[in-house]
């Protein structure tokens, strides 16, 4: 975890946003490769990444298959935890404005999964209260999940996504956003548009 | 990004940075986070030309006094909010604050009532990863407006001493290195509620 920080420090790049301070960038010293024409808001991910298979306990105690329980639907993936000020929460509730601006079906087809990144605070009833702030009127609750630590890190580790540190507080910023097809092709963090969202899901929907 | 004056490297619009091939993917997830970042910026500047984006204030120095302002000093602080927070312990209070002076300032710490533990994380290129937990100040240069805005820094309220529920004002004392103390009411906007100022979130 630690090679992880310092390879991202070399790269001119903090790749984990912690809510308590978060992520950093000189210009990045990546080259971002434009494409003319994108066709997402979001972030485009090259090559796409196939929809992760971990099992971790829902906020109902119950396992929760990802790869069975979310197969070819659009869905999104953020790690984070509930006791961060500013990132998750900001995340969560784009997420909402996003589909409240959704028409249905879509709305109603769309999961919305959140893995702690603290499973030391994040029991299944802190994590169901903390999500209800964000989705009261939405017709699909958010699916709150969390394990122990090896079985976070290890989701984390599936989805590709940077392994958290500091008891979970310094995560990855990345909301994945798997298609139909089972590819995520887009990402987003908090500080972008829910518009972005909003217009991108349609197009995972139709398996873009 | 957002708390210093440095706007983002420009792209021509329209185009999207994206995942390269051939990069480790350990370093490629990490790059992502940060390459989102800019995109976020490009896009609010794309889709929200003329208001108060990050970018947008930080290139801005136009001397229109905000409405909404509290001034001390050289410096005016506005637009600040505090989201109502989903969890009951912690919350967070981002603001603008313009430099009309031609020294440079720092809000070094704050303090509020409604928490326990008051402290400001503003992005520095400085920080190293692992110094997440530390306090880190807000610089304000000469004649430059700088904002904390979500993902990019924030003053934390931990430790709450009650429920924040929007409608709410909260007082919350800044504490500048040159300009001194200023007091502010910082209302507390609704979980969905759009950020004051046109920011994004």
């Amino acid at each position: 975890m630690r090679t992880l920080l310092v390879a991202a420090a070399v790269l001119g790049t903090v790749a984990l946003s912690a809510c308590t301070a978060s992520s950093q960038a000189a210009p990045p010293a990546i080259s971002a490769q434009p494409t003319p024409q994108g066709t997402y808001r979001g972030l485009e991910l090259d090559p796409p990444q196939p929809r992760p298979t971990f099992t971790l306990t829902d906020t109902a105690g119950k396992p929760y298959d990802f790869a069975a329980e979310t197969r070819g639907v659009p869905t999104l993936l953020f790690f984070g935890y509930t006791h961060c000020p500013d990132v998750c929460p900001t995340t969560m509730a784009g997420t909402a404005a996003a589909l409240r601006g959704t028409p249905e079906p879509l709305r109603s087809q769309v999961r919305v999964v959140f893995v702690t990144t603290d499973p030391a605070r994040d029991t299944g009833p802190v994590l169901a209260a903390w999500l209800r702030n964000f989705d009261p009127d939405l017709p699909r609750k958010f699916v709150g999940l969390t394990g122990t630590v090896a079985q976070v890190e290890a989701a984390q580790a599936a989805a590709k996504v940077p392994v958290a540190t500091e008891n979970g507080q310094t995560h990855s910023a990345e909301q994945l956003l798997y298609g139909t097809d089972n590819y995520a092709r887009v990402a987003y963090v908090s500080g972008s548009s829910p518009d972005d969202l909003r217009h991108d899901l349609p197009l995972v929907a139709k398996g873009a | 990004m957002s708390s210093s004056t440095t706007s983002p490297a420009p792209a021509p619009a329209g185009n999207r940075p994206r995942r390269g091939p051939g990069v480790p993917t350990g370093f490629v997830a990490a790059a992502v986070a940060v390459v989102l970042g800019v995109a976020g910026l490009i896009v609010g500047a794309r889709d929200d030309a003329g208001q108060n984006t990050p970018g947008a204030a930080a290139a801005s120095t136009a001397p229109a006094p905000p409405v909404n302002g509290t001034t001390v000093g050289d410096l005016t602080v506005y637009d600040a909010y505090i989201r109502q927070p989903a969890s009951p312990d912690v919350a967070a209070a981002y603001l603008t604050v313009r430099n009309d002076g031609k020294t440079a300032d720092r809000l070094s710490s704050a303090y509020c009532g409604a928490a326990g533990t008051t402290s400001v994380h503003a992005d520095s290129a400085a920080m190293q990863p692992g110094d997440e937990a530390a306090s880190t100040p807000l610089q304000v240069p000469a004649n430059a407006t700088v904002s904390l805005t979500p993902a990019k820094g924030h003053i934390m309220l931990e430790d709450l001493t009650g429920t924040l529920k929007a409608g709410d004002t909260v007082s919350l004392l800044l504490r500048f290195d040159k300009a001194g103390q200023v007091l502010l009411d910082v209302p507390v906007i609704s979980i969905t509620a759009p950020a004051p100022g046109g920011a994004t979130s």
